[in-house]
């Protein structure tokens, strides 16, 4: 899916944002956005082209699943969404993102081209963003994407870097990052601490102007330092593609490093990123710990920082234990298989299938709450819902690990491209189709201004979603 | 287990192996190592690649060849931690990789240095820390005193250069270029403008240190000496490095690196011989013994243990804490077999040695009287027997309040025998809470003969799991289920041929005089030493580990040695 092994990418002309960040002196940059961001500082120019990935983990409660259960996630009529019709829509997990529905395009049909390869949520996460083959060999279980996701491929293809990658829970070690991939088994590791995601981000941080003007000198300097140590490597014939292509990606890291934000939250909302460190990886923080990660997002694409993110919400057999109505529920991963296993046999669950809708509720809900915040961050010409969108979906199916209807959920109108406000009940179809919609909806072109239609593994049949399109 | 020959065996087989390659490093076909623990591989066993069976032909092993490997290597989270630790010479590791972007692990273990990148975040915690370790040293006269020279000269320029010489020689394992010299005395000089500071020794320091700190020559293990032949030697440094970071995981101490300065490692008789001592020096240090530790939980996925969780209303013995116990328990055992024992892969699975506190001795229904410490035990050899039987492996490979015979199959496949699993079909429905009394009747009934899985479950993971149905979801042997007597007997073809028995032990003794098992275990140790996934290339040096290992009961930490003293450790691939 490489936009750099495939035919090359272009995108639509405009001022590269951080090139305007620099030229203002890289020192204070200003978003009047959300509430949360300090109020003293000027927007930028808007532009098209935000894409935001959420996946969450075990599948949502659908049917059919598990044999007799009924449909509790998907809206019940297809076609056009409102508010309206979302609302009444009580016994659907979708009803939740009501106040939404003019924005969102609910997608089902959406399939994955290949087997996994040793456990089912590994390869459905390394199928769900690349539409790649999972990898021949495994360790531990653990699969990987044969090549590039589309997260990667959209920053890439329009500021040529890296895809902010978030996480949000613990990494116990058995299935970690999995889903956003830079190449075949390279897979993007997010961070699942706030704080240290906040820091990374904003960059300098304390200090009164005189020592921030001192630190930006000094690293400036070490920084061509270690830039020309570099180069002097990435000079060498005698590497191998490998080395260079790691080299390389060093150099670029260098580069990027000098173009952070000097800027901040409200105090308030600072103390609640500091307030979250070391507390990250609990299940009872797990909700707070999105909605600050949502904030980065938003916060990110905003000002600049990065165009395209992506955040995994647990780790790939998430076995949060969710605290719902005041009742706390077995393992996530239990429940999702009905089961009080990890594995495929152990005793049943009593209303698992009710528990995993709730979650199905409650995830949403947080989906919602981002959806919000994106739309009140207004851009000159428009919200980062009316520019961009933010993508929801899920490792798998269900906790069938199945690989086939697994849910996509496209909120935004990514700058008319989208047509959304539906809900689209398609026949099965290969999910890189509905990757090679998001990648153009980003404002992603092939050489000669062709449309991307060939992302993922190369048997897969090529094309897009034209229901999803406005001009469709 | 065997007792006080460790230095004897290690010096006999270094000084064999090093007969076995002298002349052999120009051609790239040597089979240098034999020695007399070298020869034959007994027989191939089933799989692709390197962890199959013997290369060779007519039992012979295949010739030991220089696989190419990655010259810019970067240095795991764990490598630098312990690097800045010793580098700066602090009394402690300064802990801050704890926040660092965590690394794409390809492999079984976080060392593979050729795959490890640098992407913009890590970048970030690199520099960070980098600012933060060199505030810190420069502004404490106690540990600025340690790094600098202790003849440094008055003079700006010439104690600039001095200082530079000498740490960076430490800091790039490797004597600095003249150009790396006057480059970074440079930026030493610029050290009160840099910091807007007035004293020119702690900012010319600190500057430097932030510099190198953050350099790729200090952030990558790289092996840039151009050399010559088919495969390229590496040069005394290189070696150096390698040798460290697969021993003690950190930067050469003061006897290897004034042993590269004197040019003594290398792929000749006498090089070789030096690497084996200082391999062999290493290893009794405690950061060999943390090495040690450190492949064991990776190889055997023992930080999971902390996880573990378990329906206590079924199982009231599982109680908070117990899974760091069983932790602690395996890495005794393990470090037992490695260290005090000096022992091999045949002990790891046979010895019926633990270690145990008051919450484990209940699950091995010890008597005695037993407190928080550990306590050396010998179990029930009739119960009892290696890794296998220990409480963390058949706790972490099982469900709340039930055994997960799949799993605790698999896992035997993958870390013991290396076999090569195919993938489990798609959408596979869980186990029916029916079809029999016992749980190796339901999961037959579900993955058995006559089943969808009978191809894979019902003859190579079921027969590998099911040996262990006599220890419960804790790892409590029990002889009943539900009434039923427990079946723990099977069959499972390895190295070619059917293995056959009637309980844990008689499948473990089984396993452990397989060429699978051994050469398996050799596999790990390459992968782990040699910071890279073993490929085809390496089948002769795994022929050569496996008829040690198996053929000659060679211990594991000769098994270490011959692996670090090998033709492809000493030497690179010509690009």
């Amino acid at each position: 899916m490489s936009a750099t092994n495939k035919t090359a990418t272009t995108h639509a002309p405009f001022v590269s944002r951080r090139k305007f960040l620099r030229g203002t002196g890289g020192v204070t940059l200003g978003l009047p956005l959300l509430d949360a961001f300090s109020r003293n500082l000027k927007a930028q120019a808007a532009e098209p082209g935000y894409a935001i990935f959420l996946c969450e983990e075990n599948g949502v409660q659908q049917a059919p699943g598990f044999g007799p259960e009924p449909e509790r996630f998907w809206p019940s009529k297809t076609g056009a969404m409102t508010t309206a019709s979302l609302a009444a829509d009580t016994g659907r997990a979708m009803s939740v993102l009501s106040a939404h529905a003019e924005m969102l395009t609910a997608v089902r049909g959406a399939s994955f081209s290949f087997p996994g390869n040793g456990c089912g949520h590994s390869g459905g996460g390394n199928q769900v963003l690349t539409a790649h083959k999972v990898s021949p060999d495994l360790e531990k279980n653990k699969s990987l994407g044969m090549g590039e996701s589309v997260d990667h491929f959209i920053s890439k293809a329009l500021v040529n870097r890296e895809p902010l990658a978030l996480y949000a829970g613990p990494k116990y070690g058995y299935i970690n990052d999995h889903i956003s991939h830079r190449g075949a088994k390279d897979v993007i590791i997010g961070e699942n601490n706030p704080w240290i995601a906040y820091s990374k981000i904003v960059g300098m941080t304390g200090g009164d102007q005189a020592a921030q003007k001192l630190l930006a000198t000094r690293r400036k300097s070490i920084n061509d330092l270690l830039r020309g140590e570099v180069k002097e490597l990435l000079a060498r014939k005698d590497l191998s593609k490998d080395d260079r292509t790691r080299l390389d990606l060093h150099f670029t890291a260098i580069r990027e490093i000098e173009l952070k934000l000097v800027t901040e939250f409200t105090p308030a909302k600072v103390e609640e990123f500091k307030a979250i460190n070391g507390q990250h990886r609990t299940d009872p923080n797990r909700l707070k710990v999105v909605s600050l990660q949502h904030d980065l997002i938003v916060f990110a694409l905003a000002s600049g920082h990065s165009r395209v993110a992506f955040l995994q919400v647990g780790d790939g057999t998430d076995g949060i234990s969710f605290t719902i109505d005041g009742v706390k529920l077995p393992s996530f991963h239990h429940i999702s298989h009905r089961i009080n296993s990890d594995g495929s046999d152990g005793t049943p669950i009593d209303g698992a299938d009710l528990m995993h809708h709730k979650i199905d509720r409650l995830r949403l809900q947080s989906f919602a709450e981002l959806l919000t915040k994106m739309q009140a961050t207004k851009l000159p010409t428009g919200s980062l819902l009316d520019l961009g969108y933010v993508v929801w979906t899920n490792q798998i199916a269900d906790g069938h690990h199945q690989y086939k209807n697994v849910p996509y959920l496209v909120a935004g109108k990514a700058g008319g491209y989208l047509k959304p406000g539906q809900f689209l009940d398609l026949p099965k179809f290969t999910n890189n189709k509905l990757l090679n919609t998001l990648a153009n909806a980003a404002g992603v072109r092939r050489a000669g201004g062709g449309l991307v239609e060939d992302l993922g593994d190369s048997s897969n049949p090529k094309g897009i979603i034209p229901q999803m399109l406005a001009s469709g | 287990m065997k007792q006080g020959t460790n230095t004897l065996r290690i010096s006999w087989v270094a000084l064999a192996l090093l007969a076995g390659c002298a002349g052999n490093v120009d051609d790239g076909t040597g089979g240098g190592g034999d020695g007399p623990r070298g020869g034959d591989n007994a027989g191939g066993t089933a799989g692709d690649g390197p962890q199959g069976g013997s290369g060779g032909v007519n039992g012979e092993p295949a010739p030991e060849l220089v696989p190419s490997s990655s010259r810019v290597a970067r240095l795991s989270h764990t490598q630098w931690e312990n690097t800045t630790r010793d580098l700066l010479f602090l009394p402690q590791k300064a802990n801050l990789t704890a926040t660092f972007t965590g690394d794409a692990i390809i492999g079984q273990f976080d060392n593979g240095g050729g795959t490890l990148r640098v992407t913009d975040g890590l970048f970030t915690d690199y520099q960070l820390a980098a600012e933060t370790l060199a505030n810190r040293v420069a502004n404490d006269a106690a540990l600025r005193g340690k790094i600098l020279p202790a003849d440094l000269p008055t003079d700006a320029t010439m104690r600039a250069k001095a200082f530079v010489t000498a740490f960076g020689r430490r800091a790039f394992r490797r004597p600095l270029s003249d150009a790396e010299i006057t480059r970074y005395a440079n930026l030493f000089a610029q050290g009160n403008t840099l910091y807007g500071t007035t004293d020119p020794l702690i900012s010319g320091v600190r500057a430097v240190l932030e510099a190198m700190l953050q350099s790729p020559y200090f952030l990558y293990r790289t092996e840039l000496n151009p050399g010559s032949g088919k495969p390229t030697p590496l040069s005394s440094h290189e070696i150096a490095a390698r040798l460290s970071y697969a021993i003690s995981n950190s930067m050469p101490d003061g006897p290897l690196a004034t042993a590269a300065d004197e040019g003594k490692l290398g792929a000749t008789v006498e090089g070789r011989r030096a690497i084996a001592e200082h391999a062999t020096r290493l290893l009794a240090t405690p950061a060999g013994r943390e090495m040690v530790d450190d492949f064991h939980k990776q190889l055997f996925r023992l930080r999971t243990y902390d996880g573990i969780t378990k329906n206590v209303a079924k199982v009231p013995e599982f109680t908070a804490g117990i899974g760091a116990d069983m932790r602690t328990e395996a890495l005794k055992f393990t470090g037992e077999v490695f260290f005090e024992s000096k022992a091999g892969v045949r002990d790891m699975l046979l010895s019926p040695v633990s270690f145990v506190n008051q919450k484990l001795a209940k699950i091995y229904g010890l008597s005695g009287t037993f407190d928080n410490s550990f306590k050396r035990v010998t179990l029930d050899n009739t119960q009892r027997m290696g890794l296998l039987t220990l409480s963390g492996f058949l706790a972490s490979n099982a469900h709340a309040d039930e055994v997960d015979s799949i799993h605790r199959g698999v896992f035997v496949h993958k870390h013991i025998l290396c076999t090569n699993l195919p993938p489990p079909a798609e959408n596979v429905p869980p186990v029916p809470n029916s079809g029999g009394k016992t749980n190796r009747e339901r999961v037959n009934a579900h993955t058995g003969k006559g089943t969808c899985g009978a191809s894979c479950h019902a003859t190579i993971i079921n027969p590998a799991g099911f040996a262990f149905e006599q220890y419960d979801a804790i790892g409590k042997h029990r002889t009943m289920e539900n009434g039923a007597p427990v079946d723990a007997s099977g069959t499972l073809e390895i190295d070619g041929v059917e293995k056959t028995w009637t309980d844990a032990l008689g499948f473990i003794k089984a396993a452990a005089e397989t060429d699978a098992a051994h050469r398996c275990f050799g596999n790990a140790w390459l992968e782990y030493l040699q910071g890279r996934s073993p490929v085809d290339n390496d089948t002769g040096l795994l022929d050569r580990t496996t008829k040690m290992s198996r053929g000659d009961n060679a211990s594991l930490s000769e098994v270490v040695l011959r692996i670090v003293t090998s033709d492809a450790f000493v030497n690179r691939a010509a690009e």
